[in-house]
């Protein structure tokens, strides 16, 4: 039968074409003036909106996407910032002020449950397998972020477990421009925030080049304690020594990054130089103001990426380096240890470790089968230790430093992982309404079993205002190097034993497009997590402890009021139960988040973003009582002189409300205030 | 069942032509198929092709209300050549109809539609009715013809072809079956050519060889008949005589005695015992000991019973069939006694004296069991002699059962039933891995009973699950926050079918937070492996993280298998193969089998009755994990194990 | 993949109010080639000698996002349309009245009485109306393009009584509102 058709083809072809009138004039004319002309532009849009998520409402995920420009304009003024206004995320943060964010309240205790990319490299620290050191990353440096919640997509193999956190520079490739990104920034605000940066590109033939660099710091110190002495987990001799005061939050934090492409072949380079106060101390005891923290990140990848008409090939090879120190009063004077010693000085530590991997990975999709989107690829990767220095107080009398980097390292100097990744994954369209996708990833680390991570979805289109997507996707996270292997250390025991967390998330999305800018998008989850790792018992040993199911909502909807005027609006609920029946602790049940954004005159507009955070329960065996909610209001007003200079004014927490993000049981007791009322004057040139 | 048998080349013949009728049939069949039908269908399909070609474009134009682009695209429709005649339909009635002039002589005509839908929707707006002429049909179907026509042609002579060879090949396959039929020793086969053909020819010279082969055979075969008979003969009675009478003394055996019992009533039946034979044994060796059950044997046969057996070793059976009363029945016991013991049984130059123990039946039917608990009965009286009777024993058990039965009541209630600990020594270690939990019984008087005197008992009496438990939950409390130790409690199949057992025991050891350390002990005798609620059991517990040990392992239901399939984590050997292990080669072997498989299958074993230094060094060099028994200590109250294990000697 | 990106080098409308880039982006580069499919388009300015002209209609506030759309028919075009001279002129919404010369209006963001007013002005002149949201076609618009799961062209059924006829292959890429 399929013969027969192939047969009869060439007979349709000639009567298809024979049909357009004027055939024989239009010939003469430009090619332009043909329709397959037309038809071609259209694919081409359609594939660049598919790869800058503007599709989105579309595509088997639930993603939300905000344009930089966007942001800078209703006041953002970092990554953080963004983040926080995403539905159902939160930001947590612990001793070391490792902020992360939160997705649906899954984990809070955990840092690499979901990843941090910057045009595609993923940049999770080696370490703690956080990214809290580029959340500081000025919003003007950042072109676009697209916050996929639920464990996103194996097409690239990485396997995010809450969510994944893509963000996209200047440099980012469908956009790069030949001229109109170059741009100076220059910012100052409160905490004696200084911020200077500086974008430009530069282009020619096949060769282009892109370069971004900021350097910002800070002076800030924000109250806090008493400190986690004065809960008697150091014994009660030990009570009186705790402390409450500033804590030293201040950073200096810069970050270089390069872009150069030629033909084919693209190579990042960056490297993030960051240094910042010892937060509330490794330890839980409060710092001096002078102590301090670096945790240095590079990284390089070269990226070949042919692409013929149906294939998409992108063949990667990088390297990544992670560095942690910290130099750092972690015990008051006087403190006295249950085998009798007394640090008449205090216990004084330097903690160095450097960590380094390489990593491969290879992929491809190919579109040339039916109604087929096939994609396939593999990752590998070596992380080993090349670094590990423990020096501190004299462990035996409290007198003089000493060198126990050979005797007891924090870490262990041997170790190493290596882990092999396999996905693959099918989008099938079965109709222009209803298209379905699945794949799996399958992951091998060494000391772990093998995962198996399967995905799979459906989108339906039923008709162009309303969409409905369900999900079913399984994830797994691998015990961060810290849960593994740190040794000789009382507050954190790392556990060889651990298995990965495991997440099984079931979404359904329903989208309503209201119009060509605007849209209102509901989804509801369940997550059914396993064997979650935290250290939260008496050995401070991390173990696969918990359990947790989670369910919740979130509603999110955009749309322009008339032609001046702009609404984003959020709200999230999350509701959940952890080992059997403890409530779903240090997570907000309510979120909303919004901005209002309006046009005064052609050249002035001002923003209003509003943000309320429910209150979160404690952990079982923690007496305190709930952490409060809090709301803040921010307000932004921007200028520009149609000359590509824009000048910005902005205040944050407008009314100065009490922002505290949790600590854990038996820590500080007060948890973590975080910033009051504060301003920031930007001032941004383009060229 | 008579068969009629076909030829071979007859019957290859049948298939072949069968074959070829059904091939030619199909053929037939599929070309009246495709020809007319297929041939048709594709015309036709290409027919509808070119209507649902334009069908998108007509709609279009129809929806836009564009009529004279509709008529154009008509038109278009129209110049393909095939094309003669379209009408289209709109609202269910004709709108337009266009067709040419064209001559359909040499094709046929094919009328096809195809609906009209609205752009982008599913419904239905008009119908495209098209007439179209396919010129190839009837060329198409021509050429098929013949093609058919000569393919029916070379089919026919290929198979009158291999009609021909089979017959042909076959026929001296035809000959020497021919010849065989007939064939006998006396009327060989003769051939008189060989076949050309190699495998036929095989044959023929196979046959051949046979023929020879049989004549041989044939001969020998004659000879040995007549010999064999008359050794047959011989060796059956042979064999009749051992299997009935024992090879020592020549006296029917206990084989012949199982035979003859049934047949015996109203007599008097009686084992006689020799007292402390192993000690002549011993003594004088086994040769010695054998001469003289020879010569008590020959001493029996002279007293002429009505009939007399060696049962076994050194255990004599004797009837004599008179009605006796219980007098003169223990007075010819006392007679025959007296005369054996004053008999002396002579050995080169040794004298032997026997004293023996007469066990006695004189019931209607008397039986060798009867007779075997007389016999021990009267061991345990320390009297030579005894007589069964029906009367004491009932009445002995009975008694036995109540005041046991009072004695656990009371037991139960005052609290004497305790948990004894008794420590597991883990040899490669050198330290107390842990301990068995016990149940003991303290009597009112204070003397300490093992379970072993009422176990039995008490597991039919509803007090039994009582004890368990009780058992169980002072071992959680006292190993609770021992977190050092192990601790094992034994469980009876009766433990674990009880439900309520089962629950309490998971209740509390959850409760307790003991279930990486505790270890249950299920008795090996009791056909564990039978009883899924074991299985299950063993299941759920080792998914709490408990671990399960088969107690008393080698004491003869010895099952290797089920180890494997009830996945249990020890192996305790059995105390009667341990303690005298030292100094019995068998005992060894069985025991280090065990050991051997144990460790295979990653099983960890512990000796029990390690009783001294020797025993305890033979353990460890054969390689068990654990020890138990006095040489390590005594099973003590909870309370003193702590005491206990500071003293206790270092290994 | 290079010809992608570079058909898109596109600055970000860092100023414009609810206007998406890659829609604008792709409405600036596909309309001027359907008009291109107008019938007889092509011969009629052939031998009128006639420029093509395109009015790109907006509110007084989006006069920046006016500027930039003409400046990227500009760059892609380079003022010639099928070696046709190519024009595109921008105007408020206040400033049409009809007596302009032009072969199409492409409206920006407006209000609902602007649209409404515009399409009239089409309707006499017949010239089709591209619309930068597709809701505009509810009043009467001609042509928007939009993107979902992939590019759609919207043509508005009703406006085609009386905007000249487009070329048949059109017709079967484009999905038709009838409202």
């Amino acid at each position: 039968m399929k013969k027969i058709s192939k047969l009869l083809l060439f007979l349709g072809g000639s009567v298809l074409f024979a049909f357009e009138p004027n055939s024989t004039l239009l010939a003469e004319t430009d090619k332009m003036a043909s329709i397959d002309s037309i038809v071609d532009d259209m694919q081409k849009i359609s594939y660049l909106a598919e790869k800058v998520k503007m599709n989105e409402p579309y595509q088997p995920y639930i993603v939300t996407v905000f344009q930089g420009p966007e942001m800078e304009r209703i006041g953002v003024t970092n990554l953080k910032d963004a983040l926080e206004l995403v539905p159902g995320v939160d930001m947590a943060t612990d001793n070391l002020d490792n902020k992360r964010a939160i997705f649906r309240g899954s984990n809070p205790s955990a840092y690499g449950q979901s990843r941090l990319f910057i045009d595609g490299v993923e940049v999770n620290d080696l370490f703690i397998d956080g990214y809290g050191m580029y959340l500081d990353m000025p919003i003007e440096m950042i072109k676009r972020i697209e916050v996929t919640r639920g464990p996103g997509s194996v097409s690239d193999g990485y396997n995010a477990y809450a969510g994944s956190i893509r963000v996209f520079t200047y440099a980012q490739n469908s956009f790069e421009s030949e001229e109109d990104h170059d741009r100076i920034v220059i910012k100052g605000g409160s905490y004696e925030y200084r911020m200077g940066g500086f974008i430009k590109n530069y282009q020619k033939n096949d060769l282009s080049l892109h370069a971004q660099f900021y350097y910002q710091r800070d002076d800030k110190y924000l109250p806090a304690g008493p400190d986690a002495l004065a809960t008697g987990i150091y014994g009660p001799r030990n009570v009186s020594l705790a402390r409450s005061g500033s804590a030293p939050l201040w950073m200096k934090n810069s970050m270089l990054q390069m872009t150069l492409r030629y033909k084919d072949t693209t190579f990042r380079a960056g490297y993030l130089y960051d240094k910042r106060g010892s937060a509330y101390g490794i330890n839980g005891a409060l710092p001096d103001p002078d102590d301090s923290m670096r945790m240095p990140q590079k990284y390089m990848e070269a990226d070949y990426h042919p692409s013929m008409k149906k294939w998409q090939i992108h063949i990667k090879a990088g390297w990544k380096d992670s560095q942690f120190k910290s130099e750092s009063h972690l015990l008051p004077a006087g403190f006295s240890t249950s085998s009798g010693v007394v640090y008449k000085d205090g216990f004084y530590g330097e903690h160095e470790a450097k960590l380094r991997r390489f990593y491969q990975t290879s992929y491809g999709s190919y579109r040339g089968w039916s109604n087929h989107s096939l994609s396939a690829g593999y990752y590998i990767d070596y992380t080993k230790t090349y670094k590990v220095i423990t020096k501190t107080t004299d462990r035996r009398d409290g007198i003089g430093m000493v060198d126990y980097s050979r005797a007891a390292p924090f870490s262990d100097p041997d170790a190493y992982l290596r882990a092999k990744r396999l996905f693959v994954q099918d989008r099938y369209d079965y109709s222009d309404k209803l298209s379905l996708q699945a794949g799996v990833n399958i992951e091998k680390v060494t000391h772990m079993k093998v995962q198996y991570n399967p995905r799979l979805s459906l989108v339906y289109q039923a008709d162009g205002y309303n969409i409905y997507k369900a999900i079913y996707s399984r994830s797994s996270r691998s015990p961060s190097w810290q849960e593994l292997f740190t040794i000789n250390n009382h507050a954190r025991v790392g556990n060889l034993a651990l298995e990965p967390e495991r997440v099984d998330a079931f979404e359904a999305a329903y989208i309503h497009k209201m119009g060509t800018d605007s849209f209102l998008q509901v989804n509801i989850f369940y997550l059914r997590n396993d064997k979650q790792i935290d250290n939260n018992n008496a050995e401070h040993e991390y173990r696969n402890a918990s359990d947790s199911k989670i369910y919740g909502m979130e509603v999110e909807c955009k749309t322009p009021i008339g032609l001046d005027d702009a609404l984003y609006m959020n709200y999230s609920y999350v509701y959940g139960k952890q080992n059997g029946d403890d409530p779903l602790a240090n997570a907000a049940h309510h979120m909303a988040k919004g901005y209002y954004l309006h046009r005064l005159s052609g050249a002035l507009d001002m923003a209003l973003v509003g943000k309320y955070v429910g209150s979160k329960e404690r952990m079982r065996g923690d007496p305190r009582s709930k952490l409060d909610s809090y709301a803040t209001l921010d307000i932004a007003f921007g200028y520009h002189n149609g000359d590509d200079l824009k000048v910005r004014f902005g205040m944050q927490n407008l009314f100065d409300a009490d922002v505290r993000y949790p600590s854990v049981a038996y820590n500080y007791m007060n948890d973590y205030p975080q910033e009051g009322r504060r301003v920031m004057i930007t001032l941004l040139k383009g060229f | 069942m008579f068969k009629r048998q076909r030829s071979l080349s007859a019957t290859l013949t049948g298939y072949v032509v069968v074959m070829g009728i059904v091939i030619i049939a199909v053929a037939f069949f599929l070309f009246e198929y495709f020809s007319k039908q297929v041939l048709y269908d594709i015309e036709k399909e290409k027919a509808k092709l070119i209507a649902e070609m334009f069908a998108p474009q007509i709609g279009i134009n129809l929806y836009l209300g564009m009529d004279d682009r509709v008529v154009e695209a008509l038109r278009q429709l129209l110049k393909q050549k095939e094309i003669v005649a379209v009408k289209l339909y709109c609202n269910g009635r004709v709108c337009h109809d266009l067709h040419k002039s064209v001559s359909a002589e040499n094709g046929i005509v094919i009328e096809t539609s195809a609906d009209i839908y609205r752009p982008g929707d599913k419904s239905k707006i008009g119908k495209l009715v098209v007439d179209y002429v396919s010129y190839t049909y009837n060329a198409m179907l021509l050429r098929l013809t013949k093609m058919f026509a000569v393919f029916l042609l070379l089919l026919a002579l290929f198979y009158a072809l291999t009609v021909y060879l089979i017959r042909k090949r076959l026929y001296p396959l035809k000959e020497l079956a021919n010849s065989l039929v007939d064939y006998s020793v006396k009327n060989p086969v003769k051939f008189k050519r060989l076949s050309s053909d190699r495998e036929i020819r095989q044959i023929e010279e196979a046959v051949e060889k046979m023929q020879e082969k049989i004549e041989e055979y044939t001969r020998k075969l004659t000879h040995l008949n007549e010999n064999l008979h008359i050794q047959v003969e011989q060796k059956t009675k042979k064999l009749w005589d051992q299997l009935y009478s024992d090879s020592l003394t020549g006296l029917p055996n206990r084989r012949a005695m199982m035979r003859d019992l049934p047949r015996i009533h109203g007599a008097l039946l009686a084992i006689a015992n020799i007292d402390d034979f192993t000690e002549i044994n011993d003594l004088y060796g086994h040769h010695v000991g054998d001469e003289i059950l020879k010569q008590l044997g020959a001493k029996l046969s002279s007293m002429n019973f009505d009939a007399l057996y060696r049962a076994s070793g050194d255990e004599f059976v004797f009837i004599v069939k008179k009605e006796f009363t219980s007098k003169s029945a223990l007075e010819l016991l006392k007679r025959i006694r007296e005369e054996i013991e004053n008999t002396s049984f002579l050995f080169e130059e040794n004298r032997i004296d026997l004293r023996i123990s007469i066990g006695a039946s004189i019931e209607y039917m008397p039986t060798i069991e009867q007779a075997d608990m007389a016999l021990k009965e009267a061991r345990k009286q320390r009297v030579p002699i005894m007589l069964f009777s029906q009367n004491w024993q009932v009445k002995k058990r009975y008694k036995e059962n109540i005041q046991w039965v009072s004695e656990i009541k009371s037991a139960l209630e005052d609290g004497r039933i305790e948990a004894y600990g008794q420590p597991l020594y883990d040899i490669r270690h050198h330290h107390v891995k842990g301990y068995e939990v016990l149940m003991r019984l303290i009597k009112k008087d204070g003397t300490v009973v093992s379970p072993f005197h009422f176990l039995s008992l008490a597991q039919k009496t509803h007090y039994y699950p009582k004890m368990t438990r009780h058992i169980v939950e002072q071992s959680c409390i006292y190993f609770e926050n021992r977190k050092e130790f192990t601790f094992s409690v034994n469980l009876s199949v009766e433990d674990i079918l009880n439900a309520e057992t089962v629950e309490f025991i998971k209740e509390r050891v959850e409760k307790h937070h003991v279930a990486n350390r505790i270890i249950f002990e299920l008795l090996e005798s009791e056909n564990i492996e039978n009883y899924p609620e074991v299985a299950i059991f063993i299941e759920d517990m080792k998914h709490f993280g408990c671990k399960i040990a088969i107690d008393d392992f080698g004491t003869g239901y010895s099952n290797f298998s089920y180890l494997t399939s009830l996945d249990v984590d020890y192996i305790k050997i059995d105390g009667s193969l341990i303690k005298n292990v030292h100094k019995d080669k068998n005992l060894e072997i069985i025991a280090e089998t065990i050991i051997d498989f144990a460790q295979r299958l990653n099983i960890k074993t512990v000796a029990e009755f390690v009783c001294d230094e020797a025993v305890y060094e033979k353990v460890c060099q054969m390689g068990v994990d654990i020890a138990q028994g006095y040489y390590i200590d005594e099973p003590r109250p909870l309370r003193e194990l702590e005491e206990a294990q500071k003293s206790l000697r270092d290994l | 993949m290079r010809l992608v990106i570079s058909f898109f080098i596109f600055a970000q409308l860092l100023w414009a109010y609810n206007y998406n880039d890659i829609l604008l982006e792709a409405q600036s580069r596909i309309y001027p080639k359907i008009l291109l499919l107008e019938d007889g388009f092509v011969q009629r300015h052939q031998m009128a000698k006639k420029p093509v002209v395109l009015m790109v209609v907006h509110e007084r506030e989006d006069g920046e996002v006016a500027k930039r759309v003409i400046q990227k028919i500009g760059e892609y075009y380079g003022g010639e349309l099928a070696n046709l001279p190519f024009l595109v002129k921008d105007a408020t919404f206040d400033d049409i009245d009809g007596k302009e010369e032009c072969d199409a209006y492409y409206l920006l963001k407006g209000k609902e009485e602007n649209i409404k007013k515009m399409v009239s002005l089409a309707r006499k002149k017949r010239v089709p109306v591209f619309v930068y949201d597709f809701e505009d076609l509810a009043f009467g618009a001609t042509i928007a393009l939009d993107i979902r799961r992939a590019t759609v062209i919207y043509m508005n059924k009703r406006s085609l009584e009386w905007v000249p006829r487009f070329r048949q292959s059109l017709y079967t890429i484009v999905r038709f509102m009838d409202v």
